[in-house]
Formats: structure tokens, sequence, C-alpha cells
């Protein structure tokens, strides 16, 4: 069986060629977010039901990562809840059987699979960690490229480089490397046991498993590093 | 040698090298998570916070090297 992930549905609008599969599940994300949070906030009560109280433990734990930044850090809450829930719905989603419906050219997987969404994301994470310094320091955050000498000036420059790529490659690698292990795992057991391909197709079960830790972990150390970025932007971190 | 064989053997010495590092890194943040939780057990949430978060940050590492030898083997 010819092991080929992370090949896509590419379809071109007006000169722009897109990865449609990444665009439809994409979406698929968005859409389960933006009803999950429209039914939690539908009548809000001082005594929550049980949902509102589960999503609003989760938001206390966003709040607690942004406690580093001071006063003003309350502020940046919304972008690191939705890289979080993003992230992890996006990464969850791609362990749901979506063979059973069959694109014209390449599979519905997790959109995070795509090198073009995680660095997207890395991009926006770099773009607001920039301007949030700004905003704070003035121009003088550009001068904190010379800390602590100015002979690093280089290296903080690279710096700013290679984060978003680190950040990128880190969650679009482990996300398809997951896949692409279920898909030879999936491979190698329905060619062993033959005769049976029904106990051969469990041999990813463990994997499945494993992938799901991955995908909550990779969500987390996304979140942890954009908040820790963040706080070094906006004031002289400790 | 061939275009495939060197293909291949690229493959395996890259992912071969490229876990030997985040194993070690691995093993001794391990150690001192248990060391430290031995010491103060009370403290355990705090530390398991950091734990995963660096052992998620370790582990990207091993999957760059997975990464590039996936790479590898869809070059021509």
């Amino acid at each position: 069986m010819e092991v080929s992930a992370g090949h896509h549905w590419v379809v071109t609008f007006w000169g722009v060629s897109c990865n449609m599969d990444t665009l439809i599940t994409m979406w698929i994300v968005m859409a389960i977010l933006l009803i999950v949070s429209f039914l939690a906030t539908r009548n809000l009560s001082i005594i929550p039901n049980k949902f509102q109280a589960f999503l609003e433990n989760l938001m206390s734990f966003f709040w607690g990562m942004t406690s580093s930044m001071g006063e003003s850090g309350k502020k940046h809450t919304p972008l690191l809840a939705s890289l979080f829930l993003f992230i992890l719905t996006a990464n969850l989603i791609g362990q749901i059987p979506w063979r059973i419906y069959h694109l014209p050219d390449g599979e519905l997987a997790s959109p995070t699979n795509d090198i073009n969404m995680t660095l997207a994301m890395a991009l926006v994470v770099l773009f607001y960690y920039i301007i949030a310094g700004v905003i704070k320091k003035g121009p003088k955050y550009f001068l904190h490229y010379f800390k602590p000498m100015p002979v690093l000036a280089p290296l903080n420059m690279m710096e700013d480089i290679i984060r978003p790529f680190s950040l990128s490659v880190r969650l679009f690698a482990n996300i398809l490397a997951g896949e692409v292990l279920i898909m030879v795992m999936l491979g190698l057991g329905t060619q062993m046991v033959a005769k049976l391909p029904f106990l051969g197709a469990l041999l990813p079960l463990p994997f499945m498993f494993f992938e799901i830790f991955v995908a909550v972990i990779q969500a987390l150390v996304f979140t942890l590093l954009s908040s820790a970025y963040l706080s070094l932007a906006t004031d002289d971190g400790h | 040698m061939d275009a495939t064989t060197l293909k291949m053997l690229a493959m395996g010495i890259a992912i071969g090298l490229g876990v030997f590092g985040p194993g070690i890194g691995l093993g001794l943040a391990v150690k001192a998570m248990i060391e430290a939780t031995a010491r103060q057990p009370e403290a355990e949430g705090k530390m398991s916070k950091y734990f995963w978060a660096g052992a998620g940050l370790i582990e990207a590492c091993a999957i760059y090297a997975l990464f590039i030898a996936l790479f590898i083997s869809s070059m021509k």
C-alpha cells in the first residue's frame, strides 16, 4: 500500500491555489467551535449549569496563563484561548474516520497537517507579539534586540525568524507524522493478518490513542510558547 | 549507488541519529521530575505543568528529524 500522507486536493480560485481539503476541515472545526460557544453562552446565569461551569473552568485556565503579564495581560486572553481551542479541536478531528467520504483527490484529515495552516497561525502570533510590544513600549521596543549586549543583535533578530518557523513545524510535523504512522500501521496490519483483515485493521488503535494524547500536548505547547513570547515582548520577562 | 539506495540510506541515518539527542533529553527531564516529586510531593501540580511543556518541546526536536526523513522520501 502506498503511503502518501499530506497529499492535498488543490483548487485554484482566480489564480490563487488552495488546499481544498484543509479548507473544508478548517471550516468544520470553526463550525464546531462556534456552535459550542453559542450553546454555552445562551442563558448565562450566576449559578451555572454544568456545561457553562465546564467552560468557565477552561477560561480560568487561560486567565491563569496571562497572569504573568501583569494587569494588562487579560486582554491577550482571546488570542491564547482561540489558539488553544482551535488547535486542540483541529488535531482531534483527524482521528475521526473521514475516509468514508471520498474527495476527488487527497483525503480529509486534520487541518493542521498542512504547513500552510500552522505557518499562518505562527505568523499571526509573530505579528501579534511584535505589535503588542510596540503598543506597550513604543518604538523603543526595537531596542530589545541590543539587550543584553549589542553584539548579540544578529542572534536576537534570527530568533524572530526561528520562532514562527519552529512553532509551525513542530505542530505540523507532529500531526503529519502521526497520520503517516497510523497509515503505515494500517497497511502492515492488513497485510500481516491477510485472512482476517478486520483484525489487522485494529493494529493502529494504540497509535490512535497516542495521537489523542499528542493532540492535547501540542495544543498546550503551542499556546504556552505563544504566551511566553508575548510576555517576553510586552515586558522584560522573568 | 543509485538515487533510491542513497535516499533510503539518508532516511535511515536522518532518523537514526536524530532521535539520539531527544531520547537522552527526555530521560534527563523525567529523571528531574521524579527526583523533584520525591523531594516535595505537594508541588507536583506545578512541576507536571512544566514537565509536559518541556517534554513537548524536546519531542519536537525528534519530530524535526522525522520530518526531514519523510521529506527525503518524497524528493526525487
